[in-house]
């Protein structure tokens, strides 16, 4: 590492500009992941003490805002994790009837599905499919949106999401197989149209 | 011989860990004969690889709620960095 570039990546050591700089981009991530704004703002605020308490660990590798974005991801983990255990999943029933909805008497799906034909990079950059996609993780269940964005966006160990979720591992395939279903036939519906 | 909804739950379990032989046999069988499930573990996989490639990409997603932290929130955390500070 260059001299140069270890001066030039090193975080401000006025933690005063960060909320400024980056206080609604760490916003808008964790509210996308914990969907209330109370444990988004929390969120934010534990990780920019985090980060100031330890400034000394910031290596200069990843831009400022990585760095802010892997330590809010902890915080993010541990929010999940509390409000797991203050509320334990007790029945997924609901989601097991979301599963059966898709399907028609003789078991087979309702709608057929089509050939998604998408070039990868630039669906990659696309904000508009990634708003879509965003979109169609709210309509999941809370809790088939957590256990999916946690092991998909998040890609967290599967074993991990569950000790997260507190949940034991045949009902996170039922999350799971139910949030895959439905945003399925979601983007679908309103993208692959 | 599984079922469509049977053959969904075993294409999910497949992008968790793989699969038994026993189930997987089923499982290729069933895809064999029955293209709409072809087609649904195909989109699977394929949203699966595209969400690896952007979880390592510079703008995560789940970024696009354009909330906005209020003045207080942001007054707080300051001064509490402040406190810290010192």
């Amino acid at each position: 590492m260059s001299q140069l570039s270890q001066n030039t990546e090193k975080p401000s050591l006025n933690p005063e500009q960060w909320v400024d700089k980056y206080g609604d981009y760490l916003y808008n991530f964790a509210l996308g992941r914990l969907r209330n704004s109370t444990n988004a703002e929390n969120a934010v605020q534990e990780t920019l003490l985090a980060a100031f308490q330890s400034i000394n660990s910031f290596s200069g590798k990843s831009t400022e805002r990585t760095w802010l974005i892997g330590i809010l991801k902890h915080k993010i983990i541990d929010h999940f994790r509390k409000n797991y255990r203050e509320k334990p999943v007790t029945d997924i029933t609901g989601d097991e009837q979301a599963i059966d909805q898709f399907f028609d008497r003789t078991t087979h799906l309702k709608n057929s599905p089509k050939s998604w034909e998408f070039n990868p990079s630039q669906l990659l950059e696309n904000k508009e499919f990634w708003g879509t996609f965003q979109n169609c993780l709210t309509k999941l269940s809370s809790n088939a949106r957590d256990a999916f964005v946690l092991r998909e966006v998040e890609k967290l160990d599967g074993k991990e999401v569950c000790k997260t979720l507190n949940i034991s591992s045949s009902n996170f395939w039922v999350l799971l197989h139910r949030a895959r279903l439905q945003l399925r036939e979601c983007l679908e519906e309103n993208w692959f149209k | 011989m599984i079922n469509c909804k049977e053959a969904s739950r075993l294409i999910s379990e497949q992008l968790e860990h793989p699969l038994s032989t026993h189930k997987r046999i089923l499982l290729k069988m069933h895809l064999f004969l029955c293209k709409a499930c072809a087609q649904v573990a195909k989109q699977l996989s394929s949203l699966n690889e595209l969400l690896s490639k952007k979880a390592k990409s510079e703008e995560p997603p789940l970024t696009s709620c354009n909330s906005h932290l209020s003045d207080e929130a942001k007054q707080r955390m300051k001064d509490q960095l402040k406190k810290n500070k010192t």
